[in-house]
């Protein structure tokens, strides 16, 4: 094992003699400047390897303070202290210096072109920001600490002097002046506490507890640690960081923010067991303020390195409150590796990748930056937004994921700002990404990614993805949970065949994955998976229609439907959470992929990941609220448990029934299942959380489209149903849930199809369409009995197949008229025969006219509503399935029927490759119409766990109110149908065919078709009388809570006035301020 | 508290309202040189101990008990090098001065504030 | 009350028999009642069997395509269906048609089953008048459906069945149980979305001659008229019976019937001679206050 003293030589010997070896020639220094900082990251490397396995399996190990289990001490000069300096590496040490030098290096990578073309200085520099960042994290010495802390700031402002940028210069004076301030905190600091411990080493005045010996010890032990603090750049003392990340070359700035970064945060960690209780505490509010209060200023950012440096300095805050967290729970051991290490980790490297990429074109602001041409350019800037912003698999969802879960009880409100600064976080990254796939599509502006950036952020990229997974393997999450992922990487290396064939391939692993899970599923976990894996495999066929390639769009349509297959696999509330995440990243990077879809996308997402946050703070409450071993058993058991769980609500039988018995357990359990709910109502889109959902229905890929309706949106109900039969006694212990969400679910389906009554947009009409049908599936789920929840399943399955054959046919309306506008098309029935024969069929099936299975539907809710005496409930869902006569007629009239326009007339039928499964919907569809009991028996079934309510007699389905034999009405139908047919056909000469356009109206003739066409506002008269209703006031009020928050954002971020004395004078306030706080 | 402490904490107090209150960029530096030797000041009042000479070991030391006769050495040392940093980042704030002086010929802090927000 | 399935085939042929014959003479008898109103003398009582004859005689007729052809079969298809789905005669094995198919949301939504065949086919006529007619007819349809679907619910939830042939046998026993008596409000609402639903005035928008003239069937001529003519009268009869089922204590042999028929019929005739028309948010407007307030009472009474 190499001496890590040598990580103090090596740089310094290299920084020594670098200029004598750049007289011979730049070749050579330049070698000398790579050699020496690789000989850093494979010392601190091979402790890393060392250490690491040498503590593997020993729990607690790692979390001891300055714990020397594996590790070792050096003195320098073969002298004990306080005669020599003790240097220290331990796996922590190790890990720290292992990522911040490989960073370091990718940094100097990256600043490759610059360190050939500049005086060697800048190498010199490089090279002492390294030195000071090595000893900074093994010193054991407070006053050494201030040395390095010195050399690594003396060096980093000298880099900053060497820049060439105009607002540098300021910048740099204000970042000394700050340091100036920190380092005089930290001597009088340390003087005083060698005044009271009488040594300099840190585990000696640890020893001493000087918090314990009075106010000058107390004061001491705040001006260390205020000066480690403001180097850490805490809200609101950090203005002069900001403009230090805003004006300096990213490659250096990812210097700052990484490697000098991580290393004060490593002093501040080994100063931590000194600390008194209110300035830990204070820690904590200091670090989560400045990650809520950052990402929220963060929203109004236009300067692309601005917003990095607000997002920057928000994950240094949120790693101090988590350190803070540790020290007041004393976490240890595995916990601490995965929230720390991870979110440590994981900020390293997505944010020295964002810098280095933005290093081209980094004086752009988001609105004009145009992102790298080449798609892998795209992939890494996906990668490090998503491991940024939380997503799965990065290191950061995992710790998120542990975080909230630990201490949701204990600290709510830090959990909350956690929560929402992420949400802000996710919100300006994600908009910014958007943007440059926008851009970059539209723009020729985007530029080629050089190697020398290219190559560090790759491997960064794949670090990422690398430590993630293991983060999620030492969560013991299955390996099984990674498939979707796995798929999507597969496919995502095999983006260079032909489109279609990725297609194939992608169609052939989702039919394996269903093959191989479906099987093993029970009851309703089947069905949920048939519908996943089935209709996601008829939509992907579908999508084969599609004549030109566009990369990415397999990978992510494989992951997402083979995550939500992961759904139902989840055999906990984590991998459940995953499989959820991956769907909800998936599906947004799918619409992003369509032409308009900026912003809808971005809605998507802000509403996507805000749900998601609702739903992980829900499930971690849940997992706070009840005993572990709940979770032994696995949902899956739980789904197909025979035993009535419902059998009388509300004194349920459910496998939390004794938890929610007593307050407060009670309202924390309703409190979380409340969150749940609104986490699923989100994705489902219910009245007042929809705004989202039609423009990204709208806007997505026409192929994209239909899975997102009549599959994906299935997710959120299968979520719901799921949670209630996992934890059914929370449904009521803090409020009547199932009461609200019936009249959510009632409530989401009269508006949705209002809303589609008095749309233009073929796709947007469906989309409202699909709203109002999952508010019925909604309603039927808060019922909470056999009959109401077979009507859930039932609809769940025939929506599928009729808005699949819905949006199918009008994915072939739109490729073949090239228009989205319904009356711009019509009299298509001639051109497109067997669209309009699925479209007809479908709108039968959906407005549950008898004799097709769409009366099933309507069959069971009226009858599961009346039984219960829902009757206004009841009342409503009628008048809402009236109103979607309305659209319906209107989407079949205005596109199929009605006169054909001159340019349509050379219209052809659909591709084959969408009418192949709108051709086995129909049959499903026929099927289930001809014998109902085929499908509503399984149902039945399926949900033994409740007292049956409904029985069958020779074929008619009984409730305890009503009656239906569906295959005699069947009967009945067509008997009159043919017979009426026949007689027509009998009694009536050969009509002479004549075309739309030959009638006379008013004794006039028509002009031309578009002038014939009644089509636009089709419902005029219904906009007078009940248009009042469709006021955008959910629209409304979200945008207005948007403005609001950008308001208070670009409020508080006038605080950073830019003059140097001002940010100063913030240091100095914020110090005394917090003094006086903690010393009260 | 010492008068040397007292006098030394009085410096402090005088930079920094040098730093906060002067706009001429070289003032500040000078309100940044008075706050470190306020803190040198300080610092060296921390290791004194009356009646005691100066941690060096020569004629005026009896090497036997050294330890009983000099102050204690190393907030000496700690000075020492703390004036040598002190140097340094004041040598690095006046080359920042020039090198905006030469970019907009002024040397007040106002006209600095084109980063913000 | 096993009966073998070629004997219900014929009971059910004859019961639509006579629903057709009767609707037919309904019909005229209005024309006459309204042609005294307006002081003509009126047509005769024969006269719609001759419009019927003469429309399937006519020699040449056109087609503007399948679903227009289809039109008037899925019309007559709905109207026949529904029909059928309603027991005509409370205790009668001969006139209790096909309802053992389902119960009275069955019948609910079957009647949507003609109206949007007709309008489908109306459609590929291509005729902006029949477009606007739909229009019309659909979206004052959603109106008065909410007030009827009060007053069913609330019938289903005072009988606890949604059973037309239980519910009828629940108001057996005196005029007294008659739902009209033991819910008069539900009653009233039913009767009020049924004005909407014969498009009489003052809700015959959709087929306002002055406006657009005939509304949706404006292309249909010859055979198909006559099958749409024949439609009318059995959806009249379908129509009547069942609210007589539900309201007025059904009937237990034909005389009974064709007096509550008639004097139900008789309500729809005397208002539409009585009232000038609604524009079609007017009607929207009226069906979604006034019938659905007296529904919601009516849910009230049945709650009670």
């Amino acid at each position: 094992m190499v001496s890590p003293i040598y990580l103090i030589v090596i740089p310094l010997a290299v920084a020594f003699f670098i200029s004598f070896f750049d007289r011979l020639g730049r070749g050579l220094s330049l070698t000398l400047f790579y050699a020496g900082l690789i000989a850093l990251t494979a010392i601190s490397g091979s402790w890393l390897l060392s250490t690491v396995t040498g503590i593997i399996g020993s729990e607690g190990a790692i979390g001891g303070q300055l714990s020397q289990a594996a590790g070792t001490l050096v003195f320098t000069a073969g002298l004990e202290p306080p005669l020599s300096i003790a240097l220290a590496m331990g796996p922590q040490e190790a890990f720290f210096l292992f990522f911040a030098n490989l960073a370091g290096l990718g940094a100097a990578v990256v600043l490759g072109r610059r360190m050939a073309a500049e005086s060697v200085t800048a190498m010199v520099l490089f090279l002492m920001v390294m030195l000071g960042a090595q000893g900074l994290v093994m010193t054991l010495d407070l006053f050494n600490l201030f040395v390095f802390l010195e050399i690594s700031s003396i060096a980093t402002y000298s880099l900053i002097a060497l820049e060439r940028s105009r607002g540098s210069m300021s910048a740099g004076f204000k970042y000394i002046i700050a340091g100036g301030i920190a380092s005089a905190l930290f001597l009088i600091g340390t003087i005083y506490l060698y005044r009271i411990a009488g040594s300099l080493a840190i585990a000696d005045i640890i020893a001493a507890q000087p918090a314990a010996a009075g106010m000058a010890g107390v004061t001491a032990v705040f001006l260390l640690t205020a000066a480690l603090l403001i180097e850490l750049k805490p809200f609101p003392a950090n203005g002069w960081a900001l403009d230090v990340y805003q004006s300096v070359q990213s490659g250096v700035v990812s210097v700052i923010a990484v490697v000098n970064s991580a290393a004060v945060l490593f002093a501040l960690y080994k100063v931590f067991p000194m600390l008194p209780a209110p300035l830990t505490n204070a820690l904590l509010w200091i670090g989560i303020t400045t990650f809520f209060a950052s990402n929220l200023i963060g929203l109004r950012q236009s300067s692309v390195k601005r917003m990095l440096g607000y997002s920057s300095s928000a994950q240094i805050g949120l790693l101090i409150s988590v350190l803070a967290l540790s020290a007041m729970y004393g976490w240890s051991g595995r916990l601490q590796v995965i929230v720390f290490a991870s979110i440590f980790f994981g900020h390293i490297f997505s944010k020295a990748g964002l810098f280095w990429l933005t290093e081209v074109q980094e004086e752009r602001g988001w609105k004009g930056w145009s992102g790298p041409r080449a798609a892998g350019g795209v992939l890494l800037l996906a990668v490090f937004i998503a491991a940024l912003a939380g997503l799965p698999p990065f290191p950061t969802f995992w710790a998120k994921w542990v975080l909230v879960k630990s201490i949701i009880l204990q600290q709510p409100l830090v959990v909350a700002m956690l929560l929402l600064g992420s949400l802000c976080e996710a919100v300006y990254l994600l908009r910014w990404f958007g943007r440059t796939v926008h851009l970059r599509r539209t723009a020729a502006a985007s530029w080629n990614t050089p190697a020398r950036i290219a190559l560090p952020a790759a491997a960064a990229a794949i670090l990422l993805t690398v430590g993630g997974v293991i983060a999620g393997l030492a969560a013991d999450v299955e390996p099984l949970m990674f498939l979707p992922l796995a798929a999507g990487l597969v496919l995502g290396l095999l983006v260079w065949l032909p489109s279609r064939l990725q297609g194939f391939i992608a169609a052939a692993l989702v039919t394996a994955a269903g093959a191989l899970f479906i099987p093993q599923m029970q009851g309703m976990a089947s069905v949920f998976a048939l519908v996943f894996y089935g209709g996601g495999l008829l939509m992907l066929i579908a999508t084969l229609y599609k004549r030109q390639d566009s990369p990415g769009f397999y990978p992510l349509f494989a992951a997402l439907v083979l995550s939500l297959g992961s759904l139902i696999q989840a055999t906990g509330l984590l991998e459940f959470f995953l499989a959820w995440e991956i769907m909800t990243f998936s599906s947004y990077f799918l619409i992003l992929l369509g032409r308009e879809a900026e912003k809808p996308a971005l809605n998507y997402a802000t509403f996507s990941v805000g749900g998601a946050f609702v739903l992980m703070s829900g499930m971690a409450l849940m997992a706070a609220v009840l005993p572990p071993e709940i979770f032994q058993g696995s949902l899956i058991a739980a789904q197909v448990s025979a035993e009535p769980l419902l059998a009388a609500a509300p004194g349920i039988i459910g496998q939390g029934r004794d938890v929610f018995a007593v307050a407060p357990n009670g309202f924390l359990g309703g409190l979380a299942f409340t969150l749940i709910a609104i986490g699923f109502l989100t994705k489902i889109g219910a009245a007042g959380l929809h705004i989202w959902l039609p423009d990204a229905y709208a806007e997505a890929n026409d192929d994209v489209t239909p899975l997102l309706s009549a599959v994906l949106s299935k997710a959120g109900i299968f979520g719901l149903m799921l949670f209630v039969l996992l934890f059914p006694a929370a449904l009521f212990s803090w409020f009547n849930l199932p009461f609200v969400l019936r009249w959510v679910g009632v409530l989401t389906a009269f508006f949705g199809t209002l809303m589609a009554v008095f749309e233009e947009d073929i796709k947007r009409v469906f989309a409202y369409s699909s709203m109002g049908q999952l508010g019925y599936i909604v309603l039927a789920v808060g019922l909470l009995n056999q009959l109401g929840w077979t009507t859930a399943l039932y609809l769940t399955v025939i929506h599928l197949l009729f808005k699949g054959m819905l949006f199918l046919t009008a994915t072939a309306v739109i490729d073949r008229t090239g228009t989205r506008q319904m009356y711009r098309m019509g009299g298509l029935i001639k051109n497109m025969p067997i669209s309009f024969i699925s479209a007809l069929i479908a709108i039968i099936a959906l407005s549950g006219v008898p004799p097709l299975a769409g009366f099933g539907g309507k069959w069971l809710l009226y009858n599961a509503l009346t039984a219960n005496n829902y009757v206004l409930l009841a009342a409503v869902a009628f008048f809402s399935s009236t109103i979607a006569f309305l659209y319906l007629f209107r989407f079949i009239y205005t596109v199929f029927l009605g006169q054909l326009k001159i340019e349509h007339r050379r219209v052809r039928e659909a591709p084959a490759a969408l009418l192949l499964p709108q051709v086995v919907f129909i049959l499903a569809l026929m099927a289930v119409s001809m014998f109902p009991n085929l499908l509503i028996q399984p149902l039945q079934s399926a949900l033994a766990m409740f007292p049956a309510d409904a029985g069958w007699q020779n074929g008619t389905m009984v409730s305890s109110i009503g009656y239906w034999n569906g295959s005699a009405v069947m009967w009945i139908t067509m008997s009159v149908f043919i017979l009426m047919l026949l007689w027509l056909l009998f009694v009536q000469r050969k009509p002479q065919p004549v075309s739309q356009f030959n009638i006379v109206f008013a004794a006039e003739r028509p002009e031309r078709p578009e002038t014939t066409h009644y089509g636009y506002n089709f419902f005029a008269p219904y906009r007078k009388a009940l248009g009042f209703l469709v006021t955008p006031l959910a629209g409304r009020f979200w945008h207005r809570i948007a403005e609001v928050t950008g308001s208070i954002g670009g409020a508080a971020r006038r605080i950073y006035t830019g003059n140097g004395q001002t940010y100063a004078l913030h240091i100095l306030l914020f110090v005394t301020i917090l003094y006086f706080l903690i010393a009260r | 508290m010492s008068l040397v402490s007292f006098i030394g904490f009085a410096l402090i107090l005088v930079g920094l309202w040098g730093m906060l209150t002067r706009k001429n960029i070289i003032r500040i530096i000078i309100g940044f040189s008075i706050i470190d030797t306020g803190i040198h000041l300080v610092m060296v009042s921390i290791g004194y101990l009356p009646g005691r000479t100066a941690p060096i070991i020569n004629s005026a030391v009896d090497k036997a008990q050294a330890a009983s006769q000099i102050v204690d050495p190393i907030p000496s040392a700690l000075v020492l090098t703390a004036i040598v940093i002190g140097l340094a980042i004041t040598a690095l704030m006046l080359t920042y001065a020039v090198r905006m002086y030469r970019e907009r010929t002024s040397l007040n802090i106002d006209d600095y504030k084109e980063l913000k927000w | 009350m096993e009966t073998s399935l070629v004997l219900k085939i014929a009971y059910a042929a004859l019961s639509l028999f006579i629903a057709f014959n009767y609707g037919i003479l309904l019909g005229a008898t209005t024309y006459r009642i309204r042609a005294r109103v307006q002081g003509r003398l009126g047509i005769r009582l024969y006269q719609p069997y001759l419009d019927i004859i003469k429309n399937n005689a006519k020699r040449t007729s056109i087609s503007h395509g399948i679903m227009f052809y289809l039109g008037p079969i899925f019309r007559i298809t709905g109207g026949v269906g529904t029909f059928l789905f309603i027991p005509m005669i409370y205790g009668s094995v001969v006139f209790s048609n096909f309802s053992f198919a389902g119960d009275v949301l069955l019948v609910l939504y079957f009647i949507f089953f003609g109206q949007l065949g007709m309008a489908l086919g109306a459609g590929e006529g291509g005729h902006p008048y029949s477009a606007i007619g739909v229009s019309r007819g659909l979206a004052q349809m959603t109106a008065f459906e909410v007030p009827f679907t009060l007053a069913i619910i609330a019938l289903a939830v005072q009988h606890n069945t949604l059973s037309i042939t239980e519910i009828i046998a629940a108001q057996q026993g005196g005029i007294l149980n008659w739902s009209l008596f033991t819910n008069p409000a539900a009653t009233a609402a039913a009767l009020i979305a049924f004005l909407g639903m014969n498009m009489g005035n003052p809700f015959s928008v959709v087929t306002a001659p002055q406006e657009i003239p005939i509304g949706p069937p404006v292309e249909y001529h010859s055979n198909y008229l006559g099958l749409l003519q024949t439609n009318r009268s059995i959806f009249n009869s379908a129509k009547l019976i069942l609210f007589m089922n539900l309201f007025f204590g059904g009937a237990t042999n034909l005389i009974v019937m064709i007096i509550k028929t008639f004097l139900i019929y008789m309500i729809t005739v005397i208002i539409g001679v009585a009232f000038p028309r609604f524009r079609v948010e007017q009607s929207i407007r009226f069906f979604l206050v006034v019938p659905t307030l007296i529904g919601l009472v009516g849910l009230v009474i049945a709650l009670w």
